[in-house]
């Protein structure tokens, strides 16, 4: 208990530092605001866009779309709320010899490469993706269960794990490439994940279920929301739990592997 | 040249990043030409499959074209302090960010031949094929984009001058570049009258403008209506470029001692 109460304070400390950092450049600062603000715009303009094209989008209509699209947001955003660019930093730092200094601190090594900043400023994108998550449930005009609400919340747990154990994978393989490209390529695999997998070719769609965590990301807690639940409605919980296993094997190998650059 | 061969070396070293970076830089237009082929099959987007698919395969090459880095070049060398160094130098910082720019983008282009290879094995029945007589306007196309678009860079770097830092300033450009430039929609799917604003940015010429000569959207008069936009943007740009990199770095104090 006092382990965990240790890494906690260090994880307010460090939101504390990065709020303090943030403030440093103030202008910086009010553009990040501007920019969640551009990036709802161009969301809804985009969604609109689709829509004035065509009424449906596979079984997929307007507002389960933008259900999907907000729980995808919400999802995102709350991994780079509580995470920020950690991970990248931590790439970053693999590539110049300098995550020695981390591996000397007396916490969890995984711990300190995850959490190394915040930027407070996402607490508005997760915000943002609740606000469109209400406009679409109220244009679904659906009655949800309370049990669908409770294994929702479930869901979006696991898929926020998801998301951080598929991106800490990059954060491993950093040892290998020396660079931080990896994380770019998997984070644009995970922009995937906006959209209701179903509507895409059914390979690629077997792909992205199968071999890639994408169709759990926020199609799975979409369709529990709109009361169509299958097999994957429970295996996301599985699939959350093994990646986060492998990961962090991954990450104690890796480490196991690794010699400073600097001795 | 000096810093031009140097760039080339260093980029051939981490070839990795290279691929890496054509790899991360097809994703996004790939998925999206997929949603736009969905929404074609079950809807009315006026955009054949093949058009579709060609606009995006383009939409990577055109974008690699024009890319530049300068904003976060000059950006990074403002806030760390580095630009001190080329105020010493017997030349003005822009070239050494242009030779270092031609530098990245020999080598990376040369990433570029696996993603051609690859999609046009994919697609080769789809993808629209460039007329050789179109090179007449791809050709300065391309070199004015990629002008323009580095003089926008390089003038919204300036600006890191007055707010010490470029993060802010990169990030809502590039979120607003994702939709102006045509990396998400069309511009020929834009409603009338969002095109007709985005006809009058600059946004559009950096990339869609030329893969719209390509897919024949475009008609002659409207050809040299889009040159003649272009051209006016990169002489405003240059002159903005000027005006602001004059003013902004008197403002600047050197970080250290």
């Amino acid at each position: 208990m006092q382990k965990v109460i240790h890494h906690l304070k260090y994880y307010l400390a460090i939101v504390k530092l990065s709020y303090m950092s943030a403030l440093t450049y103030r202008a910086s600062h009010v553009l990040r605001y501007f920019r969640i603000l551009m990036e709802f715009i161009i969301s809804i303009i985009f969604i609109n866009i689709v829509f004035s094209k065509t009424s449906n989008l596979g079984t997929w209509t307007r507002p389960e779309v933008f259900l999907v699209f907000a729980i995808w947001t919400t999802a995102f955003s709350a991994h780079f709320l509580l995470l920020s660019d950690s991970l990248y930093q931590t790439s970053r730092d693999i590539r110049e010899g300098e995550i020695d200094f981390l591996l000397t601190r007396p916490l969890d090594s995984q711990f300190l490469s995850t959490f190394r900043a915040v930027h407070v400023d996402n607490i508005f994108r997760v915000i943002g993706g609740i606000i469109m998550m209400v406009y679409s449930l109220n244009h679904l005009s659906v009655a949800i269960p309370f049990a669908n609400w409770i294994l929702f919340s479930a869901q979006f747990i696991a898929s926020v794990v998801i998301l951080y154990s598929f991106l800490f994978f990059g954060v491993s393989a950093a040892f290998a490439t020396s660079g931080t490209e990896q994380m770019h390529i998997l984070e644009s695999i995970l922009q995937i994940g906006k959209y209701p997998m179903d509507i895409f070719n059914p390979k690629l769609t077997l792909l992205m279920s199968s071999f890639l965590p994408l169709i759990f990301i926020s199609t799975i807690p979409a369709k529990t929301l709109l009361g169509k639940l299958d097999n994957l409605s429970w295996i996301i919980f599985l699939v959350a739990g093994i990646l986060f296993f492998i990961s962090r094997k991954t990450w104690k190998f890796a480490l196991r592997h690794y010699s400073s650059a600097s001795s | 040249m000096a810093f031009t061969r140097n760039r080339i070396q260093v980029s051939l070293a981490y070839i990795w990043g290279s691929l890496a970076w054509i790899v991360n830089g097809s994703i996004y237009p790939l998925v999206n030409m997929s949603i736009w082929i969905v929404v074609g099959k079950f809807g009315n987007t006026n955009m054949s499959v093949s058009q579709t698919i060609s606009y995006f395969f383009y939409f990577v090459i055109f974008e690699r074209i024009t890319q530049t880095w300068s904003l976060d070049h000059l950006g990074d060398d403002i806030k760390s302090g580095r630009i001190s160094n080329s105020f010493l130098r017997p030349y003005h910082h822009i070239q050494e960010i242009i030779a270092v720019d031609l530098g990245d983008k020999i080598s990376r282009l040369l990433a570029l031949v696996p993603y051609v290879v690859l999609l046009m094995a994919l697609f080769k029945n789809q993808i629209i094929f460039i007329s050789p007589h179109l090179f007449i306007f791809l050709i300065p196309a391309s070199i004015f984009g990629y002008v323009a678009r580095l003089l926008l860079d390089s003038t919204l770097g300036t600006i890191t001058y007055w707010t010490g830092d470029v993060d802010g300033i990169r990030a809502t450009y590039w979120t607003i570049g994702g939709i102006a430039t045509g990396a998400l929609i069309p511009f020929f799917l834009f409603p009338a009258s969002v095109k007709t604003v985005l006809n009058l940015l600059p946004f559009r010429y950096f990339i869609s403008f030329p893969i719209e000569i390509i897919l024949g959207q475009l008609n002659a008069t409207q050809i040299l209506q889009g040159f003649i936009i272009l051209l006016m943007w990169t002489i405003t740009l240059l002159l903005s470029f000027i005006l602001a990199d004059r003013i902004s770095s008197k403002q600047y104090a050197a970080h250290g001692g």
